[in-house]
């Protein structure tokens, strides 16, 4: 009697020091998951949690797609076993096992049926109150009715920490992207509205700086008109008027890009641009070690507008794009027309999308978000102007189209405009914005 | 102090009749962490009518499995160590009390009626929260009046005077066995609880089905049973001695606040499964005896 009261009190203190390292060993799992970032991490975790907790051949995470709400192998431990798991899978699902194991919500061990001989399947639903996130199916060569119950209680337990880990980490990714789509979309705002008061700035002030620039470059010439001068002082007028002609040029651009020279408007096929635009490139000899690759659709709608300033955009986006790749690249022009899309604000028949891509050094991540600002400029030492971008973003809103850019370091950029296709009027009919230009 | 009632109703416990021996060493196979399935199948299948009835069940629209299940140890594998413990309780309670006390007959019935209800009540409230442990809740909800049938049996002639009282004055069972016993039928339900060794969860459900706030950490259940058991006379499934709706805590309802959609798709849903299911059961019953 009293042996076997200490016999008790024995397995008793063993039993609870095996519970305490269990608890420990919890813990520690929860340090490993706090550091995951993706499904595939904290699948590394509980795969190895699972191995652990009892002897497998391995196990297989499925995950329930949320567009066809079907369970898709999504992980499987070791690799070699995923074509047999998936073979087994379809038959507990065609023989509605899955389902049933879903529905209690319990973890259950199901006899294999493909995997066979002797193989048991260990199913584990990963579920929440809230979502029905997939199912962990372990596979082991342990004879079913040899499995403790304690070793369905530690999988289960598991499964639950990870279905709540998953369904945190699912939350939070939506909630992520929500937040990246919310920024850009509040950065374009800002960009835009930034362009906007520097175009009405500018319209303001270039035009007071050509005034005196006219009178400037009238007095210049008439001093070079004066008979008794010497090489040197022509000389230096030249300088002065090629530099006055170069402030000129500038503030031109400048008035460009804050309100467009209104030029008449017309539709013309955007293929026919491009064709140009390329064609002026390709007798450029410093051009030679750029490999072109155009994709451009045979049915493009035309576009009104004005070709040659759609013509200039092109030529600025070539040349950003020839200088990003001194040591040659692969320059891509892809035009497509999108007929489901529609422009913001007016009524259009879908859109034409132009994807300038270059394999070049890519843009700083701190600059990205300058390029289309006036006099912002990464090539000092190669005379830019900083106005070339702010340009093409003034000619493409004048569009009522949108420019967009992307870049990785050292892999490339790609520039992306949108232009609507026009609900086409009668013919001759001016543009809606043609009048109150001209006013 | 226990009042002298209870002290009676102690001294009688010893009288009641106890779980089958399988039932107890199932239990203790269960609570063993290092137990397999092979080991707790070897005891069920000793037990003939056990394994009969065993399987009667797993393969009835309570479980819904997908495929016949034909062996003991399948289905120990397939629904769990708890599932079957659960399940064997829920069949032996059910016949250990009818068979042997032969009194107060008819409202015996009743009360196992109300007590289906309230078992298939809380599976369904369970169900629809979506908890994990809607067999528990089941037996929780069948388990729950028990300590009532007890009093019937120690007590008949006090249980009777509560009963009338009830008739006589707008007061609940629970309060007239207070008047009349000087102290209820969750008390008496926990101390059998605690005799049969049921589990903890079950024995503090049954003791605090009335009152959920107290149940500690399993409130949450106790409050679907607390529920269920409202729903039940509700739709006047069996009787719970009075005729009357024990009061709603508030502190359980802040659980659910269901609206009254749910509450009506809820009842539906009792009402239905309880049709089910009591036919199962009297069939798994009425073979037992012809065996």
């Amino acid at each position: 009697m009293g042996k076997s009261q200490v016999n008790s009190a024995e397995i008793g203190y063993k039993a609870i020091l095996e519970f305490v390292d269990r608890m420990e060993e919890i813990t520690q799992l929860q340090d490993r998951v706090d550091i995951t970032s993706n499904i595939g991490q904290i699948w590394k975790v509980f795969s190895a949690e699972i191995q652990n907790a009892i002897r497998v051949d391995g196990c297989a995470l499925f995950l329930v797609e949320e567009a066809s709400q079907e369970f898709v192998l999504s992980h499987a431990d070791p690799i070699s076993l995923a074509e047999g798991i998936q073979k087994e899978v379809d038959l507990q699902i065609a023989c509605g096992m899955f389902a049933w194991v879903i529905k209690r919500r319990k973890p259950a061990l199901v006899p294999a049926l493909f995997l066979k001989p002797n193989k048991t399947l260990v199913m584990l639903p990963l579920v929440t109150i809230r979502h029905i996130l997939g199912m962990v199916v372990v596979v082991t060569s342990i004879d079913e009715s040899l499995i403790t119950h304690e070793n369905i209680k530690v999988l289960g337990m598991l499964a639950k920490q990870c279905a709540l880990v998953m369904d945190n980490y699912l939350l939070y990714d939506r909630l992520r992207k929500e937040h990246e789509h919310l920024l850009r979309a509040q950065h374009q705002i800002l960009q835009a509205e930034k362009l906007a008061s520097i175009g009405r700035l500018t319209a303001g002030a270039s035009h007071e700086i050509l005034n005196p620039l006219n009178i400037l470059s009238g007095y210049v010439q008439l001093l070079q008109i004066q008979p008794n001068l010497d090489d040197k002082s022509k000389q230096y007028l030249v300088t002065i008027q090629e530099q006055v002609e170069r402030i000129a040029g500038i503030v031109n651009s400048l008035y460009r890009f804050s309100r467009p020279i209104e030029t008449k408007k017309e539709t013309f096929s955007l293929q026919e641009v491009i064709d140009r635009v390329v064609r002026l490139f390709g007798h450029e000899q410093r051009n030679d070690q750029m490999i072109w690759d155009l994709k451009i659709d045979k049915n493009l709608p035309m576009l009104y507008g004005n070709p040659d300033a759609i013509a200039q955009v092109l030529v600025i986006l070539f040349s950003n794009a020839r200088d990003a790749m001194p040591n040659g690249g692969t320059l891509s022009v892809e035009a497509t027309f999108l007929p489901e899309a529609s422009a913001p604000g007016s009524e259009s028949r879908g859109v034409v999308q132009l994807r300038v891509a270059d394999t070049g050094m890519g843009i700083q991540e701190e600059d990205i978000g300058r390029i289309f600002d006036p006099f912002f400029t990464t090539k000092q030492n190669q005379n830019g102007t900083g106005l070339g971008l702010s340009v093409a973003y003034g000619i493409i809103e004048e569009h009522e189209g949108r420019i967009s850019v992307e870049s990785r370091r050292h892999q490339g950029t790609v520039f992306t405009i949108t232009l609507p296709v026009r609900v086409m009027e009668t013919k001759g009919a001016v543009g809606p914005e043609a009048d109150t230009q001209q006013a | 102090m226990v009042p002298q009632h209870l002290k009676n109703v102690i001294h009688h416990l010893n009288d009641l009749p106890t779980l089958p021996r399988t039932i107890l060493k199932i239990t203790e196979l269960v609570n063993n962490p290092k137990t397999s399935a092979r080991d707790l199948a070897k005891v069920i299948t000793d037990d003939q009518v056990l394994t009969a009835r065993l399987l009667k069940l797993v393969n009835s629209s309570f479980y819904g499995f997908p495929q016949k299940i034909s062996t003991v140890t399948a289905a120990i594998v397939l629904l769990g160590f708890d599932a079957i413990r659960n399940l064997l309780l829920t069949t032996s309670v059910f016949d250990l009390f009818s068979s042997k006390y032969k009194a107060n007959k008819e409202m015996q019935e009743k009360f196992w009626d109300h007590s289906l209800g309230c078992a298939i009540g809380a599976k369904v409230i369970g169900g629809f929260l979506k908890s994990e442990q809607v067999e528990e809740l089941f037996v929780a909800g069948l388990l729950h009046d028990i300590g009532k049938i007890v009093e019937m049996m120690i007590l008949p002639q006090e249980f009777e005077q509560a009963v009338q009282k009830t008739q006589e004055v707008p007061i609940t069972i629970y309060q007239a066995e207070e008047e009349v016993l000087g102290f209820t039928h969750t008390e008496v339900g926990r101390l059998l609880a605690e005799k049969w060794n049921l589990p903890y969860k079950l024995t503090k459900i049954i003791a605090h089905h009335h009152d959920p706030s107290k149940a500690g950490r399993f409130a949450e259940e106790t409050s679907v049973v607390h529920l269920a058991d409202i729903f039940c006379r509700a739709l006047g499934l069996g009787s719970g001695g009075d005729e009357r709706m024990p009061p709603l805590q508030p502190d359980a309802w802040a659980y659910f606040h269901f609206s009254s959609a749910v509450i009506d798709h809820l009842l539906q849903e009792i009402d239905r499964t309880y049709y089910d299911i009591s036919s199962v059961l009297v069939a798994t019953k009425v073979e037992d005896q012809s065996v």
